[in-house]
């Protein structure tokens, strides 16, 4: 199952702020994050992590962080949608 | 400040005239620090930040505030019994670094001052270690925000944050 449109909005939003990306640069949801055309580095994801946490209102713990869930922006927006579900039940 | 703190002061590689932690009031488990940097209002840069009126450089306060997150490296490295990433003092290339800062500074520190800093980490991840950080001037908060110090080796330290 595909992510929420509105997370993957939100966090394409945070991508842009963040790294400071012109509109000339596609986001998508089957776009890559660690190589391809954006290329981020762990200190990226780190920063990256810290504003998802802040816009969403929830912790991300640090030993969910890996490849998989940064593979695409969709499978990071998955991971967000999932995460902000647990936690708004816990 | 004890012989173990002190002993962890000085395996930072900063020196005089650029260290900023002038004494270590708490260091909590690997994870806290507290510290203070004294300001006199005699050091150098103030002859030109700023004449006739001296305020202490922000930038300085994030320099500070980043030793003293590296106070918390070192201590955890040394918790763990492993000697901490070449913190000798010839600056090598090995040696931890600040990768990121993100400050913001409320009111300015005018000298003589003491400046009380707090550091916590917040996140490990590979070798960046994440710290909240904040500094104050007597009641006055006058910065806050996080920072991120590049460390080799960190592997061998295990992470309990997070």
């Amino acid at each position: 199952m595909s992510a929420d449109p509105s997370a993957i909005a939100q966090i394409v939003k945070i991508i842009r702020r963040d790294l400071k990306l012109g509109p000339e640069i596609a986001l998508a949801p089957e776009t890559v994050l660690f190589g391809g055309e954006l290329d981020l580095d762990s200190l990226d994801a780190l920063l990256l992590v810290q504003s998802i946490e802040k816009d969403f209102g929830i912790k991300v713990p640090t030993d969910a962080i890996g490849p998989e869930i940064f593979a695409t922006l969709g499978t990071l927006a998955k991971f967000v949608e999932q995460q902000t579900s647990e936690q708004a039940s816990a | 400040m004890t012989s173990r703190t002190r002993d962890i002061l000085d395996s930072l590689p900063h020196r005089p005239p650029f260290r900023f932690v002038t004494d270590v009031l708490e260091l909590g488990e690997g994870e806290r620090a507290k510290g203070t940097w004294h300001v006199t209002g005699t050091e150098d840069f103030f002859a030109g930040h700023f004449p006739g009126g001296p305020i202490v450089p922000g930038v300085l306060i994030g320099e500070a505030l980043a030793q003293l997150s590296g106070l918390i490296v070192v201590d955890r490295f040394c918790r763990a019994g492993v000697k901490p990433p070449d913190t000798g003092n010839k600056g090598t290339p090995s040696q931890g670094k600040l990768a990121h800062i993100d400050i913001r500074f409320n009111d300015t520190v005018v000298p003589p001052a003491d400046i009380l800093m707090e550091s916590k980490l917040e996140r490990m991840l590979g070798s960046l270690w994440q710290f909240d950080v904040a500094a104050f001037a007597g009641d006055r908060h006058v910065a806050r925000g996080a920072l991120t110090l590049a460390i080799p080796n960190s592997d061998v330290v295990r992470s309990e944050s997070g």
